[in-house]
């Protein structure tokens, strides 16, 4: 699905991404784990198609396409979502109408006919129970106001509206509690299919507890250090990142 | 003759005394004394220092009188949907009574070139303590106004229906002048809602609305006043509004200017009672060559009185802008509260905004603060929506209204704020998906 290859991606002349190299395949869920400034927010932008960072090398190819030739809302109607680490909040619109806006774009993309409103609808409430969200929550404006784990869960809840083949979730869990985080994991692994494919990004192996991952790899300083299954988020969790430098 | 004065001359020659005006001869020639001795304000005035009149008092203006029928202008598409109202229709400043509909007779509403209601001695003790005009702009509408609303509500009235204003231009024979002279009145206890349109007819040739009103708001009165501004690019007009709020009273004044070729609104608010409230809300969305002005005063007299101010704009191309809020804080007026804020976004390098507070305070014991932002649309926000699947051109439009949507919300009549929105799309070309 994902094959990344030799990427290096830079932010005012400083270069952050000194040439990744990742496979990803339909059906598997990868984490990416690594110290601050190590480079983990800069990959998920670049592969959405953040305009501040500049690709200098390697290439990224998804589903036979040249990813790095698309704009950011391409890739989306492709079926690439970034979950972000700071949901923007927009006042004024209300997160119905912003995802009606979203979908009827992904599904002219695809050829097919913006959803009817009461399809739409029922489709909100199906997913909303997938977040464990009430429809008070999705009739307001876009983020504002919302708790960060209100913010947390409403891109669950995206990710679930529009469902995405690849999915990156960017730090989703920092700063939930342990009931917001549990929603989130259950969220995901219900997503989960055969067809899709997930790239989870995190600080801490407590996300993994829930979001069982097929490959670790570890990040640092721009470069993807070490691979392993599960059991390498467990051994940094005790050893503390030290010992990969 | 030195140039300044041609100008004037040349601008005042189709003016004349008529024998329709709230004011008397003498004094109407005692505003005219004034006016020989001013000139129009140039750039150099510092009221007028990014608002250049040149292009105005280059042109010749003539009151027109037609004879026009509700089907020439479609009155029907110009007032508000389905809001149930008292209408008055203003054609080039003079009130058509057979366009408008005034169906409720315990208030007094009409013009106020009818002298029946000069023998009326309550309404002649406000003619009698209207303040003297203090601008140029504003004694040319004193001395030479023909016409204009005049808005009465007894003691203890609530005015359910909302009282619209249509002010429409008609240029399409030659350059138009409005000059109308409104008189709001709400007594003790009183609530009204009031919404004024100012509107283009033609395309042809040029119009100027020089508009003065003055609103009392009396003891416990409630007034929320709209005024949307959507005329043509060949539109000028200066808005003159004095509000003398006595005590308790709390008036809300939004001015929504989506059009015109230039702009200038003069807001002027007297807190003379204790208690009193203003919220003073603005949004102007211009572009092409326009210009958008916005003087705001507000005097606080009295203590323990709140000022509330928010305007928001967004500039496109070479448009440009001026917001200059002054806040006067007497004395004796502790326990103020008084907040400003001015906020734009400009979406070309080429547009403009200048943006300046005053602020004279002379109390100790008051919170005050303004705050004054120019920026671009928000690119964490642009990306984000892009991230979504959102076309870049939808994005930046669903910031724009992002931006402005608190203003938007504050109209507290449904109807109008639904036609409001609907205009805002039509302005940002967003199909209406809010």
């Amino acid at each position: 699905m994902l094959s990344i290859k030799g990427l290096c991606a830079s932010i005012n002349n400083k270069e952050i991404l000194k040439g990744i190299d990742l496979e990803i395949k339909a059906g598997e869920i990868h984490a990416i784990m690594g110290p601050n400034g190590s480079g983990k927010s800069t990959l998920s932008s670049v592969l959405a198609g953040r305009e501040i960072f500049e690709v200098t090398a390697g290439e990224v190819i998804y589903n036979g396409k040249n990813l790095l030739e698309l704009p950011a809302e391409i890739r989306s109607r492709e079926g690439i979502f970034l979950a972000m680490q700071y949901p923007v909040e927009i006042p004024g619109v209300s997160i119905v109408n912003f995802l009606k806006a979203a979908m009827d774009a992904k599904r002219k993309h695809l050829g097919l006919d913006p959803l009817s409103p009461s399809d739409f609808l029922k489709l909100m409430k199906e997913k909303q129970k997938v977040v464990e969200i009430t429809s008070k929550l999705t009739n307001r404006s876009l983020n504002e106001g919302f708790s960060g784990g209100e913010k947390k869960k409403n891109e669950i809840f995206q990710m679930a509206m529009l469902e995405p083949k690849l999915s990156i979730l960017d730090e989703t869990d920092s700063g939930l509690d342990i009931d917001a985080l549990r929603v989130v994991a259950n969220g995901v692994n219900s997503l989960r299919t055969k067809d899709n494919a997930f790239l989870v990004i995190t600080h801490y192996q407590r996300l993994l507890d829930y979001i069982v991952p097929d490959f670790v790899h570890i990040l640092y300083d721009g470069k993807i250090v070490k691979t392993g299954d599960k059991s390498l988020a467990l051994e940094l969790e005790e050893k503390g990142y030290d010992w990969i430098k | 003759m030195n140039k300044p004065n041609d100008i004037k001359q040349r601008f005042l020659k189709n003016l004349s005394l008529t024998s329709d005006s709230i004011f008397s001869e003498n004094k109407r020639k005692s505003f005219i004394k004034k006016i020989n001795d001013l000139s129009f304000p140039d750039i150099k005035n510092e009221d007028w220092r990014f608002t250049d009149l040149t292009p105005l008092l280059s042109l010749d203006f003539n009151i027109i009188k037609n004879k026009v029928t509700s089907e020439d202008i479609q009155i029907e598409k110009k007032i508000i949907k389905n809001l149930d109202s008292i209408v008055l229709v203003f054609i080039n400043g003079i009130l058509y009574e057979d366009l408008s509909n005034i169906t409720d007779n315990k208030l007094f509403i009409g013009n106020i070139s009818k002298g029946k209601l000069l023998q009326n001695e309550i309404i002649n003790k406000y003619l009698n303590c209207l303040p003297e005009p203090n601008n140029i702009f504003a004694l040319i509408n004193a001395a030479y106004s023909v016409d204009g609303a005049f808005i009465y509500l007894p003691e203890n009235y609530i005015s359910d229906k909302p009282i619209q204003l249509i002010y429409i231009n008609d240029s399409e024979i030659s350059n138009s002048l409005s000059q109308t002279r409104n008189i709001i009145i709400a007594e003790k206890n009183s609530q009204l809602k009031i919404i004024e349109s100012y509107i283009s007819l033609s395309n042809k040739n040029n119009s100027f609305t020089n508009s003065f009103t003055t609103v009392f708001a009396q003891e416990n009165s409630n007034i929320e006043y709209y005024k949307l501004q959507n005329e043509n690019e060949h539109s000028f007009q200066i808005n003159n509004t004095e509000i003398i709020q006595a005590k308790e009273s709390s008036v809300n004044l939004n001015t929504i200017s989506l059009n015109g070729g230039l702009i200038r609104n003069n807001s002027n608010v007297l807190l003379n009672g204790e208690n009193t409230e203003i919220f003073l809300n603005g949004l102007y969305i211009i572009d092409s060559n326009k210009h958008i002005d916005n003087h705001t005063y507000i005097d606080h007299a009295k203590s323990n009185c709140s000022s509330n101010e928010l305007y928001k704009g967004i500039l496109k191309d070479t448009s440009t802008g001026v917001f200059d809020g002054k806040i006067m804080v007497r004395k004796d007026s502790q326990k103020t509260n008084a907040f400003q804020a001015n906020k734009n976004i400009l979406l070309s390098d080429a547009a403009k905004i200048n943006t300046q507070p005053h602020l004279e305070i002379y109390a100790d014991d008051v919170k005050c603060s303004h705050g004054a932002t120019v920026g671009q649309l928000d690119q964490e926000a642009m990306f984000y929506l892009r991230s979504r699947g959102i076309d870049k051109d939808k994005a930046k439009s669903l910031l724009m209204y992002a931006f402005i949507s608190d203003i938007i919300n504050s109209v507290k009549i449904d109807e109008l704020k639904q036609s409001i929105k609907h205009q805002v799309f039509n302005k940002l070309k967003m199909d209406s998906i809010l």
